[in-house]
């Protein structure tokens, strides 16, 4: 992994030197120990800044999107013949590319817009699964050594098991290394468990309904409606999120409880065809909604309909961008 | 007035099926005003009753329902139903057409179309619409959808029963309301024109009976005691029925004597609201009904109650009062306004022989008076009852009630002459009563005085006598004495007329009676009116009753200072419905009626008749044969609220000028029954195709479900018999009606989808599947559904007697006889020329073919033998649908090419006042609330939803209507909306999809934008539905009504966007397609540019010389190119390519690239025809062997008589080369008549050559079969081979040898043969993709262009102003090419001819805000008509190109796109109000 | 009315949400043809069953709706060609989905009715209505008032 860094820093470096890139995103070391934060990088000498280990956790596709239609929008300020394209370099490991093919797919920006510094990926520490393995120690720091991590906690250094703490999205991850890139750095890594990807929907699935139903109500009803998983999303980059949205309103704003079943429903919705199950969501929402549970169904549910994994491939089509006379027709109601 | 030199900008259609309204809306909507005729009560043709359509299973009528909507509300097409036309005089651009209109009985600007006269009509008879499948009423729509929505009444005409009651009751109105237990209102419809049916019920001589057509199958039916048995039953109702008494007219009648006429008078003027007093000389009133008949057939307490009806209505009845010494008659003619005389015949007639005045002669009326008014009167034992007529009867049944024994009736002529009831005198016979016949008194016998006995003399009969009866002759001296205790004469009465004074004025004539005028009843001296026996002798109650009647309207008018016989003389012999076929009427026995038993009633005058009671009325009643269809029973009347319904309608006449006449009559399907062998019409489940097709239809009888006729069981066999009434010259139908083997593969098909263990067998002789994408369809149903084909034509089908299944007897391929059972069998009927054809082409003077089809010109197979006249769909040959679509839009064009100088002459547009601006003023809502009569008033408390709906948010203002789309009420919501400052109009009333136009014009017409509108659907969708819950459809009325106002907030005035149009058209490709459109465009005043990549015009049909049906092809296409050389408005670019296609419709530019470089123009519309390739093959040596030809080549070398044709002593071809072959698995259409074509073309040549034609199907579909058929007679051979054996060629010196499994003998052949011609195929333009994706429209599997929609849109691209024409389409031959040119023409008139191409209203928006470009609204845009703007970053919507689907807004996560009119404020509120 | 009153006597209130050309037509048919069917649909008319965002569903059932029934024409004989064919999509989706977090199939259906299929129309209602009144009041997603 440190190789990986290192060639990455060099690689960075080199773009930005050559002019490849006007920006590269990707992760630095974070102010607490065994974090690490996305950061931006415009010069070739920051790049050492770079680190890329167990502990880069958000989806920086999130930055790519938000950075080009940021910059195209100033642009529309200048005349058309003096526009100027911007090219965003970005660290990206599976669920990160899938995101940016996603975003090509929906037009977002073009591909030569963004360069892909491709890592392979052996999964993320999600921070609130090490603080309960911790039983909420504080941590000083943590090292990933093989299938374990050995963390140094005031009361001691304690060794774990790595898929005790890493997240759920990792474990049974199908696309760890990267879709597409520009830049490969590394080797592929092995796979995941990608064959247990949809046990717990499928468990879920087979839950008496009306307790779905009350595992549905307790989990929406810890939601205090931050907005940090939309924020964090790759996915949603609306320009004005539904939500805020008045003419009309389509979710009530007050405390109701429906209120906000129905907001994370719609939202939920919204991933249709389009969630890469990156985890970000779920590792910035400080009341540790069961998110995955709902969105891992309807990747499960593009899979089986319609063939679909979500930015797997450019030449696949999202969804709900198409349709087929063949499409099945099961749920219809024949009285 | 038109000169007679300017052309008229009107066409007239005729026939409105799918051909008619094609050619009507094209017309219509490109400046020119059509009268759409139609001779039936709505528009739709055959396709209204068409299940799905081939070959892509479509719903037939979900399809043609917005086309019949489309039509029936356009504002330049005026729907004449009911008409035929008569006569068409004058020139091209100026014909006058005469018109004759049949009654409808319904008027359509009234009637609403709410069904509620066919809930009440009980007549029933089998709809034609389903087929005979199931029944409709006499008032009906043809079907649900039908355009005009409004009802007709079915007659036939006046029932006989009727015309001949003297009284003119509607008999069968009252015998159906009978047959369907409506006992009161029989009662009430009698009364209207009978105040006697309790005695007419009893004692009438029923004319109606001897009238009834049911007696020509068995006995008629017995209308007297029925009408008996409604009034009885009235009788001992607790509220008798007395009719609604107008207001009093303040004027007094009086009536001079108390019998049946009088009364009858009486009765009617007091409902008329006059005071009418009777004066009566005896001490009880009924007249001759009261002092005439006995009690044993008119009991006196029945007849006290029905006059006492009379009483009640008003009617002052003075008994005891005889007119003359103590009241003058002129007193009368003073006291009263009007007088009317109907004192009866109260005198008997003499016999005038000698001792005729001893004792024991008493005169039968005498005697009946006296015994009817309570005298004891015993006449002896013997008694002797001179005459025949009811009289002699009555007196005769009298006497041996009165206890004599040995009684008999002495009659000079014999029984048949009799004037008696027939009934009577049965039953005097079964009472004991001798008759004597042909004898006559000569003088009375007696002693003292007294009589013993009456000398006769015997008579014979000699020639008729005034009277019709044959008049009896004295036999001399045949006298003999007949011993008797008393005599009874009763041979005849007279009247008794001393109160008519000389100084009343009124005159007498010399038969004592008086001289009235036979309409009116009026006397010589005025307000004088007589009627009854007193004017006409004895005659019978019910003449008595119309005489009384009459005389009532007579003096209403009179006293009124009307006219009194204005409309009243009626001839009702005329339109008599007597002339229907009665011989395959089932046979069921009249009712017996119920007597006292003969033994019993001797001793007692104890009524005779007991009386039918409820069930055996009921079942009586039924045996009605319906004569009239209409019963004219008025129950509608009474039901219309509306008032639409007029029972005396009549046919008019009329004429209309027009520039140029569309035939579209359409076919009549082959009467299936002429092929006895089949046993259509015995066997109960051999049914046609189109019926079938009805059972297969969700709206059909069975509601869809596949069940056989005889026990409603679903069939497993079901066996399709093609070609019935087709291809077969033994019931005259020598063509092939083209669509047989297509629908019965789709009905093949569709059955197996309803019932999945449908088996379906079709018996063929070849699969005709030579249209777009059919020989995939007929694979399918092989593949896919496993349907069975056999080629083999069934010999019989006999029905088994146990399960009504059906033996089919058939040979198979290879000669094997077999028997076969199924459940069901199909008839495959053809198509026929329709029945009024030859009537029509007399009208319209134009010339039919030789099978009766519309004969058509070789240059444009639209065009009839008269100029100005041109034809579509299957009168011109059977055809199917998309074809006859494009004959529409081609005869449209052709019409319109005459008339484009006159276009927009002739239409109406109307001005519409300012739109009120409404900004700031805030949502100020109206509400309109319907009753529709009692169609939502009598299930939803319309006044309840009123009050409720003006509790709601932003109501000003809520009213109910009768019905909201009367004319008036549209004026008054007019008001509404300007005194009211209203904002917004909500409708609660019928469906939008019918009627929001309608209301949006009243919004529009009252300033106020027309999407400011909004309707709630509580007719359709809520009171019809939940008829039987009222309080739950009000309440759901309330939630559609508060649902309907919450979207109304959110309306927007709309402003539908407005678009130039560049006037110029861009035709792709320079074949015959091209250049035909070309020329029509000029015809039509447009500029065209052609562009072909070849460098000369012409196409494929350069290369033809004829075609099969004669016309010299090079002829005609050099005529053509000349025409285009020299046309100012054409501009031709041969050699040239196309680069580069901008815009979308209405603003194209095109560059393209030329030998000289670079060219640019600017046009509205495109018309693609690119045309297709003939197949370049490998096979059957071609290419190897200079004897191995194409049908091409072939043509050419007869045509320029090549040695090697001329010489040739054998030739053979092979069909399907290169066609319906896996990779290509179409038919090319044309090859099978370019084998035809040249095969006969040899033959000419030398009828001696050897000529084989190899081949898998014959495809010589419609009039083309005629030429199959003879190169059969001319011995050119066919012999079939089968795709996966396909012929073998080998090349054998000088000659080809080919070799081929024979499946007729079942074994392999060779053929030797000096020259072998391939049908090779069509292949498409391989530049179709290419063109394809600059216009943004997609091609089909095998690289045709793929139109908007198969059936209905074949010359349409989905995207609008694009268009296609030739076989850039799919193969066809040349005159399909012109004919699908000209539709190209005409379907792009209904956008060259207009300045702006108007968007739809309700389209799509973008919140540039909101949009992150993301693309999936592009995505899903059926019609391309939103797509992202990279360069600004959102999404753009075209309204032009916009049809208003919303499939982008619900793709939206951003919810940036928006729908007007259903927008998401919109939908949310509704939602939210729900 | 007491609690066990107002059950008795409760009936569903179901929302359609219709395409304008083939299942509202359906509905007019039914109408025109006099077929019964229970009184507790509420009709709201759409041009296309594409039109409908999946929200509106979730939106009727938090307004209160018991059922939600959406249908447009068959797949195949779509008005605007292939509207109904990307709301299958949608539709198909959002079923599962809302099943998934625990709402009973049965509220929200989804069909096809043709413009003559009035028959069938009134088929599918009394379908909803028998299958929505058996799960009884809807109280999950419901927003109290």
């Amino acid at each position: 992994m440190e190789n990986i860094q290192k060639k990455l820093r060099e690689e960075a470096g080199r773009l930005l030197e050559e002019k490849k890139v006007d920006v590269i995103v990707g992760y630095e070391a974070g102010t607490l120990p065994a974090t690490a934060t996305p950061c931006f990088i415009t010069l070739p000498e920051e790049a050492q800044k770079l680190v890329w280990n167990s502990f880069c956790t958000q989806n920086l596709a999130k930055f790519v999107h938000d950075m080009i239609s940021q910059h195209r929008n100033a642009q529309k300020r200048v005349k058309p013949e003096d526009r100027k394209k911007k090219v965003v370099g970005v660290v990206a490991r599976g669920c990160t590319s899938r995101s940016i093919v996603l975003c090509l797919q929906e037009r977002q920006y073009n591909r030569d817009e963004v360069v892909i510094l491709g890592v392979p990926c052996t999964g993320y520490v999600e921070r609130k699964k090490l603080s309960a393995a911790l039983g909420g120690e504080e941590v000083l720091e943590a090292i990933v050594a093989g299938d374990s991590i050995t963390v140094k906690t005031p009361a001691g250094e304690k060794k774990l098991a790595l898929k005790d703490a890493l997240a759920d999205c990792c474990l049974t991850c199908r696309f760890n290394n990267p879709v597409i890139s520009d830049v490969m750095l590394g080797e592929n890594a092995a796979p995941m468990d990608a064959d247990r990807e949809y046990e717990e929907v499928t468990a879920f699935e087979n839950l008496p309904i009306e307790e779905r139903w009350a595992y549905f109500e307790k989990e929406m009803a810890k939601c205090i409606r931050c907005y940090a998983c939309r924020q964090a999303c790759p996915s949603c980059y609306c320009a004005i999120c539904f939500m805020d949205q008045s003419q009309p309103q389509w979710v009530g704003i007050g405390e109701d409880a429906t209120d906000t079943q129905v907001f994370q429903l719609m939202r939920l919705y919204h991933m249709v065809g389009r969630c890469v199950d990156c985890g970000s969501c779920v590792s910035v929402c400080p009341m540790g909604v069961d998110l995955r549970k709902f969105l891992k169904k309807l990747d499960k549910d593009g899979l089986e309909m319609f063939n679909n994994r979500v930015g797997a491939s450019m030449e696949d089509v999202p969804p709900l961008s198409a349709y087929s006379e063949n499409d099945k027709d099961d749920f219809i109601f024949n009285p | 007035m038109a000169q007679a030199s300017e052309k008229i900008g009107a066409v007239m259609v005729v026939g409105s099926g799918i051909a008619g309204i094609q050619a009507s809306l094209d017309l219509a909507n490109s400046g020119l005003k059509v009268y759409l005729v139609e001779k039936g009560i709505s528009i739709g043709g055959v396709m209204a009753q068409l299940d799905k359509t081939f070959p892509t299973n479509d719903c037939s009528a979900c399809i043609l329902s917005p086309k019949l909507v489309e039509v029936g509300r356009h504002p330049n097409v005026e729907i004449l139903t009911r008409r035929t036309v008569e006569s068409v005089e004058g020139e091209p651009g100026h014909f006058k057409v005469r018109m004759t209109k049949a009654p409808r009985f319904i008027d359509l600007s009234k009637c609403t179309g709410c069904g509620d006269c066919a809930n009440v009509c009980p007549i029933s008879v089998p709809s034609d619409f389903n087929e005979n499948l199931s029944e409709r009423k006499a008032t009906y729509r043809h079907f649900p959808q039908a355009i005009p929505s409004g009802f007709a009444i079915d007659k036939l005409g006046t029932s006989p029963c009727k015309a001949n009651c003297p009284t003119h009751i509607s008999v069968q109105g009252y015998v159906a309301l009978i047959a369907t237990g409506k006992f009161k209102e029989a009662l009430k419809l009698i009364k209207k024109d009978n105040p006697f049916p309790i005695v007419c019920g009893r004692v009438c001589n029923h004319p109606c009976e001897t009238a009834c057509m049911r007696g020509k199958v068995d006995e008629p039916i017995d209308i007297m005691h029925l009408k008996r048995f409604v009034a009885d039953l009235d009788l001992k109702d607790e509220t008798r029925y007395i009719p609604d008494k107008k207001e009093s007219k303040g004027k007094k009648v009086a009536v001079v004597g108390a019998g049946p006429a009088g009364l009858t008078c009486a009765y009617y003027l007091a409902a008329e609201g006059y005071d009418v007093e009777v004066f009566e000389s005896l001490p009880v009133a009924g007249g001759w009904l009261a002092v005439g008949i006995p009690e044993y057939r008119l009991p006196k307490d029945v007849l006290r109650a029905e006059i006492k009806v009379i009483e009640d209505l008003g009617v002052k009845i003075h008994l005891n009062r005889p007119v003359g010494k103590d009241l003058p008659f002129v007193q009368l003619q003073k006291d009263f306004d009007a007088v009317f005389i109907g004192c009866g015949t109260v005198n008997s007639s003499k016999l005038n022989i000698p001792g005729e005045d001893m004792q024991g002669v008493i005169h039968g009326v005498d005697y009946l008076k006296r015994v009817n008014l309570g005298e004891k009167v015993f006449l002896g034992d013997k008694v002797a009852v001179v005459g025949g007529g009811n009289v002699a009867m009555d007196a005769v049944r009298t006497a041996i009630r009165t206890g004599s024994k040995d009684v008999f009736i002495l009659y000079r002529r014999s029984r048949a002459e009799m004037p008696a009831a027939p009934e009577e005198i049965e039953e005097a016979l079964e009472e004991g009563i001798k008759m004597e016949f042909l004898v006559a008194p000569k003088r009375v016998v007696g002693e003292g005085g007294k009589v013993t006995g009456i000398e006769c003399t015997r008579m014979e009969l000699g020639e008729p006598d005034a009277s019709g009866r044959r008049r009896p002759i004295e036999i001399k001296g045949s006298e003999f004495v007949v011993p008797c205790d008393a005599l009874i004469p009763a041979i005849g009465q007279e009247a008794d007329l001393g109160f008519v004074t000389p100084e009343s004025g009124v005159a007498i004539n010399k038969w004592k009676n008086f001289d009235v005028d036979g309409v009116t009843f009026a006397t010589n001296v005025p307000g004088v009116f007589a009627g009854g026996d007193v004017v006409t002798g004895p005659q019978t109650v019910v003449k008595a009753v119309f005489a009384g009647k009459e005389a009532a309207v007579s003096i209403d008018r009179y006293l009124q200072g009307e006219d009194m016989a204005a409309g009243r003389a009626k001839d009702w012999t005329k339109d008599l419905a007597d002339k229907a076929d009665v011989s395959a009427v089932p046979k069921a026995p009249r009712a017996k009626y119920p007597h006292m038993k003969p033994e019993e009633r001797r001793t007692t005058f104890q009524e005779v008749g007991i009386g039918f009671d409820e069930e055996e009325a009921v079942r009586e009643a039924q045996r009605c044969l319906a004569c009239g269809i209409c019963s004219e029973c008025y129950q509608c009347v009474d039901a219309c609220i509306a008032k639409a319904i007029n029972h005396d309608d009549t046919f008019e006449e009329e004429t209309i000028e027009v520039g140029a006449v569309i035939a579209a009559p359409g076919f009549e399907t082959f009467d299936a029954s002429i092929r006895g062998e089949y046993g259509f019409g015995t066997y109960a489940n051999v049914v046609t195709a189109i019926q079938f097709e009805r059972i297969l239809s969700a709206s059909g009888p069975y509601f869809g479900h596949v069940q056989r006729i005889s026990d409603g069981k679903e069939p497993k066999k079901i066996a399709f018999i093609q070609c019935v009434g087709s291809r077969d010259t033994s019931c005259g139908n020598s063509w092939c009606s083209s669509v047989c083997c297509m629908y019965a593969t789709k009905e093949a098909i569709i059955g197996k989808e309803h019932a999945k263990e449908l088996e379906p067998t079709i018996f063929f002789m070849d699969i005709r599947a030579h249209g777009k994408d059919f020989d995939r369809f007929v694979n399918r149903a092989k593949n896919e559904y496993g349907i069975r084909y056999i080629r083999s034509m069934p010999s019989s089908v006999k029905e088994l007697q146990q399960s009504k299944n059906l033996l089919l007897k058939y040979v198979t391929e290879d000669g094997k006889l077999v028997e076969e059972e199924f459940e069901m069998v199909v008839l495959s009927v053809g198509l026929t020329p329709p029945p009024e054809a030859a009537k029509l082409a007399k009208a319209l003077g134009i010339d039919l073919e030789e099978h009766g089809f519309c004969r058509t010109a070789l240059e444009n197979p639209v065009q009839t033998t008269r100029g100005g006249v041109f034809v579509c769909g299957a009168f011109g040959g059977p055809k199917d649908i998309p074809e006859t679509v494009m004959e529409a839009s081609s005869a449209a064009a052709c019409a319109s090419g005459l008339l484009a100088e006159r276009r927009g002459t002739m239409i109406t547009e109307e001005e519409l006042p300012l739109e009120t601006d409404i900004r700031g003023v805030g949502p100020r809502t109206g509400v309109f609330v319907c009753h529709c009569g009692i169609n939502i008033g009598g299930v939803v408390d319309v006044p309840g939803v009123v009050e409720y709906a003006k509790t709601l948010p932003n109501v000003v203002f809520a009213t109910d209507n009768l019905f909201t789309c009367s004319q008036d009420t549209a004026v008054k919501m007019g008001e509404v909306i300007k005194e009211q400052n209203l904002t917004r109009v909500v409708v609660a009333s019928c469906s939008p999809r019918t009627h929001e136009g309608l209301f949006q014009e009243n919004c529009e017409k009252a300033g106020l934008n027309r999407y400011l509108f909004e309707m709630a659907n509580i007719r359709d969708q809520d009171s019809w539905v939940h008829m039987h819950e009222p309080e739950a459809a009000t309440e759901k009325a309330k939630d559609l009504v508060r649902m309907s106002i919450a979207k109304a907030q959110f309306l927007k005035p709309l402003k539908p966007g407005q678009l130039g149009v560049n006037k110029n058209v861009l035709i792709i490709g320079g074949g015959l397609a091209g250049i035909t459109a070309a020329l029509s465009f000029a015809d039509q005043g447009f500029q065209s540019y052609i562009v072909e990549k070849k460098p000369s015009l012409g196409g494929n049909y350069a290369s033809l010389y004829y075609t099969l049906e004669g016309l010299d092809t090079k002829k005609h296409l050099a005529g053509l190119i000349d025409r285009v050389k020299k046309s100012e408005l054409i501009q031709v670019y041969t050699g040239t390519e196309i680069k580069k296609i901008e815009g979308f419709i209405g603003n194209y530019k095109t560059t393209i690239t030329t030998k000289d470089g670079e060219n640019q123009f600017e046009h509205g519309v495109v018309i693609v025809a690119t045309g297709g390739y003939e197949l370049e093959t490998k096979e059957y040596l071609y290419g190897q062997s200079d004897r191995v030809l194409t049908q091409r080549d072939l043509e050419k070398m007869i045509a320029e008589k090549d040695a090697k044709a001329t010489a040739a002593k054998s030739i053979t071809m092979i069909q399907c080369v290169g066609s319906r072959i896996p990779e290509r698995p179409y038919c090319s259409r044309y090859c099978c008549s370019e084998a035809m074509k040249n095969a006969l073309k040899l033959k000419e040549m030398d009828p001696e050559k050897d000529v084989t034609v190899i081949y898998r199907d014959i495809r010589t579909f419609g009039l083309k079969e005629d030429y199959y058929k003879k190169a059969r007679e001319l011995n050119v051979k066919f012999v079939r081979y089968d795709e996966d054996r396909k012929p073998e060629v080998r090349a054998e010196g000088d000659k080809l040898v080919i070799r081929l499994l024979d499946p007729i003998l079942n074994e392999t052949v060779e053929l030797k043969t000096d020259l072998l011609a391939l049908s090779v195929g069509t292949v498409p333009n391989p530049e179709n993709a290419e063109i394809g994706k600059m216009l943004k429209v997609p091609t089909n599997q095998d690289g045709f262009f793929l139109e908007a929609h198969v059936k209905l849109r074949p010359v349409d691209f989905a995207t609008d102003g694009v268009f296609m024409c030739g076989m850039a389409h799919a193969p066809k031959l040349s005159e399909d090419s012109i004919v699908q040119a000209n539709a190209a023409v005409s379907r792009a008139c209904t956008i060259l001819t207009k300045d702006f191409i108007e968007a739809e209203g309700k389209t799509a928006y973008v919140n540039k805000e909101r949009c992150a470009a993301c693309g999936l609204c592009e995505a899903n845009c059926p019609f391309s008509a939103i797509a992202v703007d990279l360069a600004e970053g959102c999404a753009a919507v075209n309204a032009v190109l916009c049809k208003g689907c919303g499939v982008c807004t619900a793709s939206c996560r951003m919810n940036a796109v928006d729908l007007n009119g259903f927008n998401n404020e919109e939908v949310l509120a509704q939602i939210a109000a729900m | 009315m007491s609690g066990q009153e107002a059950k008795e006597n409760w009936e569903p209130k179901i929302v359609a949400i219709v395409c304008n050309w083939c299942t509202y037509a359906g509905a007019d048919l039914a109408g025109i043809s006099r077929i019964q069917y229970p009184p507790n649909v509420r009709i709201i008319r759409v041009p296309c069953t594409g039109r409908i965002n999946p929200f509106y569903v979730v939106k009727a059932l938090q307004e209160g709706a018991d059922g939600v029934l959406v249908s447009g024409c068959h797949p195949g004989e779509c008005h605007y060609l292939s509207g109904n064919l990307s709301a299958r999509r949608k539709f198909a989706t959002l079923k599962r989905f809302l099943s998934y977090i625990g709402l009973e199939g049965d509220r929200t259906i989804f069909t096809w009715v043709s413009a003559s299929e009035g028959e069938r129309f009134a088929k599918v209602i009394k379908g909803v209505t028998e299958r929505v009144t058996a799960l009884g009041p809807a109280n999950k997603l419901v927003k109290k008032l």
